[in-house]
């Protein structure tokens, strides 16, 4: 069963076009949405929560249509973004209060839980809080009516690198039970590094591929060697090479095909996401 | 369920799953893990080495299809009883090497080989007392 | 639908001292020297609250935190519809009670006796209003709204006197009858409700 149905999804903006973008994130499972920003990534997740109509295509989530079924829907499914939509004015209890009567299957006893757990004090003003409060806050409230979903846009930018982990070790907590799915749409991909089981890469508006991380990093090579090693044949074996004075560096798609270019002449090393983000986008020659 | 020891290297050439899968694997021949005992589910035990699920399930489906472990839906994976005799027999060949290391190291020593055996005797009888 | 007034009901808490000092400003303004203060009070406040309102949901980037709650684009538009009535109750019926008691307290500024029609025509004139302004604000975006509240704002001031003068003109021509105020206020309901369906229509194509 999939988490999420993307069908043909095209929207058009002045700037770039999300071309008849087909996506599955499967149930069980968290996925990972990589792209640089401005090409699309936020734009899917907004056709996801209902906030931008597609051109054309359709979005199902849990198995129901959007936007027919968009109060059914948001029943199951949690939401955490980088903007913090909470009113500022306002207290944490008073925003529960606020929030809480909207969720059939709403837990104070959970949500207590989380503010206990995550050190927010109920009485606190929501503009008071630090951008890492916020997003906790964001992530408790997702986590308090047995949301089966989590669509995460950015959760973390911006937070520090121990709560980050804290984040993820929650994450992997909800992912205990294999009913529930998570979403993931960041620029910072050493989070993915861990965690992720899927990851989607999103590029200028397409998907370049959707699969399990494992096989991203089985496939992909990183290829470092000497310039003289490059000939116009070669360079079109790369997605994208960086040359520079003391050699070259260049990602491949196709690792075995690699290791029976370049044998023994060059090195073979297991690319990192961003790696992989930097070298599709750049394509082409990149020299240094 | 058994504490199993699971330790990854980030510097091994080797994929995570083989990795788990030989440590797992070498439980189960030196005898740390016996038949029956159960294994941690594939969850947990991603979140624990804060890897994929599809990692980990990776590994288990692997040992399972060599036989060293059973998986039942719903109640989560155990060591299988089945394959006892290729256990047995692996056990046997590192027993083997350990003592071709034993008799290797008293070659250097200059020992006789009713001194290997006596020497052999008496701490067995030594571990029969404790 | 309850849930969604309550949101906008907490969400105004913290303004309260504004609506009432918007209230005590514009009577102390008004009541001296206008005969059709009653009017005056009673629309600006009204109004006022609701431009309030918006602005603290812009501000708040509002739509951006009711679509992560299971609500419709639907429902939104009700809560606003609805939230818009009472506030339109909320100043018509404070400007009332505040006339009443500044004529038992103070007989020497000469206030008109007051019927029934002094509350249904402010309501029926910011029904009006308020069918002109959703639909305007669901359909621009966030810096379009700004700017038409800014409009409203100006163009209240500058219509009240005229207004003022052409209802007093119409009172005492005759021209207004009770059936003619019957169908005035039914056309008005019906510039209300078309003004909804309208504004569903817009929200629900509509990007945020």
């Amino acid at each position: 069963m999939n988490a999420i149905e993307l069908r043909n999804l095209t929207k058009s903006y002045p700037l770039f076009t999300v071309d008849n973008v087909s996506l599955n994130v499967k149930q069980g499972y968290i996925t990972g949405l990589i792209g640089p920003n401005g090409v699309g990534k936020s734009t899917l997740i907004r056709m996801m929560l209902g906030m931008v109509r597609p051109d054309s295509g359709s979005v199902k989530i849990l198995g129901c249509d959007m936007p027919k079924q968009e109060v059914e829907i948001k029943q199951r499914i949690g939401i955490v973004s980088d903007e913090c939509f909470y009113y500022e004015h306002l207290t944490i209890i008073d925003m529960k209060k606020m929030i809480a009567p909207f969720y059939k299957k709403w837990s104070d006893r959970k949500f207590n839980g989380y503010l206990e757990q995550f050190e927010l004090s109920p009485k606190k003003k929501i503009g008071d809080l630090s951008k890492g409060m916020k997003i906790k806050l964001a992530l408790a409230v997702a986590l308090s009516h047995e949301a089966e979903l989590l669509i995460m846009d950015e959760p973390t930018s911006g937070l520090d690198p121990v709560f980050r982990r804290e984040m993820l070790d929650l994450l992997a907590d909800m992912m205990q039970n294999e009913r529930n799915s998570i979403i993931f749409s960041t620029h910072i991909t050493t989070d993915l590094d861990r965690i992720a089981d899927y990851i989607a890469f999103i590029h200028r508006g397409k998907i370049v591929f959707n699969e399990t991380k494992e096989g991203v990093f089985e496939r992909y090579a990183l290829v470092k060697g000497d310039l003289e090693l490059l000939d116009s044949d070669i360079r079109n074996e790369f997605i994208g090479i960086r040359e520079t004075s003391v050699g070259f560096e260049g990602l491949v798609d196709h690792r075995h095909k690699a290791e029976q270019l370049f044998g023994d002449h060059a090195v073979l090393e297991t690319p990192s996401l961003e790696d992989i983000m930097y070298f599709t986008s750049r394509g082409g020659y990149v020299h240094a | 369920m058994e504490n199993i020891k699971i330790i990854l290297s980030n510097a091994s050439s080797d994929p995570i799953y083989i990795q788990i899968m030989n440590q797992i694997r070498q439980s189960i021949l030196s005898g740390e893990l016996r038949a029956g005992d159960t294994l941690p589910s594939i969850r947990q035990l991603a979140k624990d080495l804060q890897v994929s699920v599809i990692t980990t399930k990776r590994a288990f489906e692997e040992l399972e299809k060599e036989q060293l472990i059973d998986t039942v839906v719903g109640k989560g994976s155990y060591v299988s009883g089945a394959n006892k005799n290729f256990i047995r027999e692996q056990r046997m060949k590192r027993l083997e090497e350990k003592m071709l290391e034993i008799i290797r190291e008293s070659k250097e020593l200059n020992m006789s080989r009713q001194d290997v055996i006596d020497h052999l005797t008496l701490l067995y009888e030594e571990e029969q007392t404790t | 639908m309850l849930n969604l007034l309550r949101k906008d009901l907490i969400a105004l808490k913290s303004s309260l001292w504004t609506i009432l000092l918007y209230l005590v400003v514009f009577s102390v303004f008004f009541i001296p020297k206008s005969e059709m203060s009653i009017y005056f009070v009673g629309i600006y406040t009204a109004f006022g609250t609701i431009s309030l309102a918006t602005m603290i949901d812009i501000k708040n980037h509002n739509h951006h935190f009711l679509v992560t709650l299971p609500i419709s684009r639907k429902h939104i538009v009700q809560a606003k519809y609805i939230t818009a009535i009472l506030y339109t109750l909320f100043g018509v019926l404070a400007s009332y009670g505040i006339h009443w008691v500044v004529k038992l307290a103070i007989p020497q500024l000469n206030k008109p006796d007051y019927t029934v029609l002094d509350i249904l025509i402010p309501i029926g004139m910011l029904l009006v209003l308020v069918s002109v302004y959703m639909p305007l604000f669901y359909a621009l975006s966030k810096k379009g709204a700004g700017i038409i509240n800014a409009v409203f704002f100006v163009s209240l001031i500058i219509l009240a006197q005229p207004a003022a003068f052409l209802m007093n003109m119409m009172g005492e021509n005759g021209m207004v009858d009770d059936q003619m105020i019957l169908l005035i206020l039914i056309g008005i309901l019906l510039v209300f409700i078309a003004s909804y369906f309208l504004t569903i229509h817009l929200f629900a194509r509509r990007d945020l």
